[in-house]
């Protein structure tokens, strides 16, 4: 029966099947030209909540938690979940789903792992064709959850509505805090496992934080979270709630994210390949036995990039 | 257009129904990792109608399903049949762990392509599923 219709035409229509092989064509594809895809409309309704923390802070099991808070609320939820890919063989273990099983059964759900296939900065290439994607197919709200972040990943904040940042007991000192970083794109700051020892004295040091010490962060919220049941992370879905009824990314900002996002990843591809190539290989060489430096060499790698 | 280069075969390892012991199961999702594929582990105690969800939603290639609790011949044609009603009859369908070589034709005739028995070297496994996973640059959007 399907075989008939196009995927267009399944898309359209609904199919979920549709919808995943509309993403695969996205993630494998960065060039849609001449594409029906490539003309979907940037993200209009749709709004996207991002969450990103480090590895183990329980992103995947909070996403699980608040997918469940919004299904509730009658919302159709989509969920991009990034894992890294390996520098050296390009595979990569997508685990996110693992915690994720609670609403496998429900049709308003449409959850989608992707490897961050070599971008940096917690996503990938493919997260703004499939945000898109996911609109287009009337998802009411997208949460996005990077990759285990460290200090500087800090992309989802210049493509979602809000950004949540996870924090857990034991990860150090309040000397942490005071580092710039992915602390400063928050808009909302969560300890997750709440109930672990010494949750109590990092919201302490978080509060301080947005209230006294760094005026950038001035009322920034700061909740606890268990993200394990959905009781659980319900003082965070009110406050995610409060700032996407006030505040919405500026779809300019998207935009320039976006091509950024493409500039940045042309560059790396091509610098990757003329580092391969013997002339690169000369250069680093050169580099390495102080003939030049990094710093003069650039120019001359800069010149030799390609219009894509 | 064709599917580009680079693009990474996409790997579902499900481990369907109730045996709780998934090392083989995160044994082959690593090599086929470090086989530049991209894998996605279900984990444990899935249901035919839970990885058939997940096997659409992601869009994999190839969906590998690890069993010793002895219910393969009930499970693993549920999950082929939902797969291939979702209209992904084009992917490949590979099963491994304790499947006695009897069952293994019933698990083919029933649209399994490839049964692994204890002891298939992972180098095997990676080369099978890399000459058969099924290309998309037939797929027209």
């Amino acid at each position: 029966m399907s075989e008939r219709l196009s995927l267009r035409e399944r898309f359209e229509a609904g199919e979920r099947g549709a919808l995943a092989r509309v993403l695969s064509y996205i993630e494998d594809h960065p060039d849609l030209r001449g594409t029906w895809i490539a003309d979907l409309p940037p993200v209009s309704a749709m709004q996207i909540v991002g969450v990103t923390g480090p590895p183990g802070g329980g992103k995947s099991t909070l996403v699980n938690a608040l997918v469940q808070v919004y299904r509730r609320q009658g919302k159709r939820v989509g969920v991009l979940a990034f894992d890294p890919s390996s520098r050296r063989t390009g595979g990569a273990a997508l685990g996110d789903r693992i915690r994720m099983n609670e609403t496998w059964s429900d049709d308003g759900v449409f959850i989608r792992s992707l490897a961050n296939r070599g971008r940096l900065g917690g996503l990938s290439d493919a997260v703004f064709g499939s945000l898109r994607a996911f609109n287009a197919f009337g998802l009411d709200l997208t949460l996005i959850e990077t990759v285990g972040v460290g200090q500087g990943e800090i992309d989802v904040a210049s493509v979602a509505d809000v950004t949540v940042l996870i924090q857990v007991p034991g990860a150090g000192d309040t000397v942490q805090l005071i580092k710039a970083g992915v602390l400063e794109i928050a808009n909302i700051l969560v300890v997750n496992k709440s109930d672990l020892p010494g949750a109590g004295e990092l919201l302490r040091d978080l509060r301080s934080l947005v209230t006294q010490v760094d005026p950038s962060l001035a009322h920034t919220p700061v909740v606890a979270a268990t993200a394990t049941s959905v009781e659980g992370v319900l003082p965070l879905a009110e406050e995610i709630d409060k700032l996407l009824a006030c505040s919405q990314l500026d779809a300019r900002m998207r935009a320039e994210a976006e091509v950024r996002h493409y500039v940045l990843s042309e560059v790396e591809r091509q610098l990757d390949a003329l580092l391969r190539e013997e002339s690169g290989d000369e250069l680093v060489a050169r580099i390495e036995a102080g003939a030049t430096n990094a710093w003069q060499a650039r120019v001359q790698l800069i010149g030799s990039l390609r219009p894509a | 257009m064709s599917r580009a280069e680079r693009a990474p075969i996409r790997v579902l390892i499900g481990k369907p129904g109730l045996d709780g012991h998934d090392r083989g199961a995160r044994v082959i999702a690593r090599a086929l990792r470090d086989a530049g594929m991209e894998v996605i582990y279900t984990g444990l105690f899935q249901t035919p109608a839970m990885i058939v969800r997940a096997a659409v939603d992601e869009d994999v290639d190839v969906v590998g399903l690890s069993i010793l609790s002895g219910a393969h011949l009930t499970l693993l044609p549920e999950i082929v049949e939902g797969i291939v009603a979702e209209g992904r009859e084009d992917a490949l369908i590979v099963a491994g762990g304790t499947i006695p070589p009897d069952d293994v034709q019933p698990l083919l005739d029933a649209g399994v392509t490839r049964v692994f028995g204890p002891g298939t070297p992972l180098a095997d496994i990676v080369e099978y599923i890399r000459e058969h996973a099924p290309s998309r640059t037939a797929e027209s959007v």
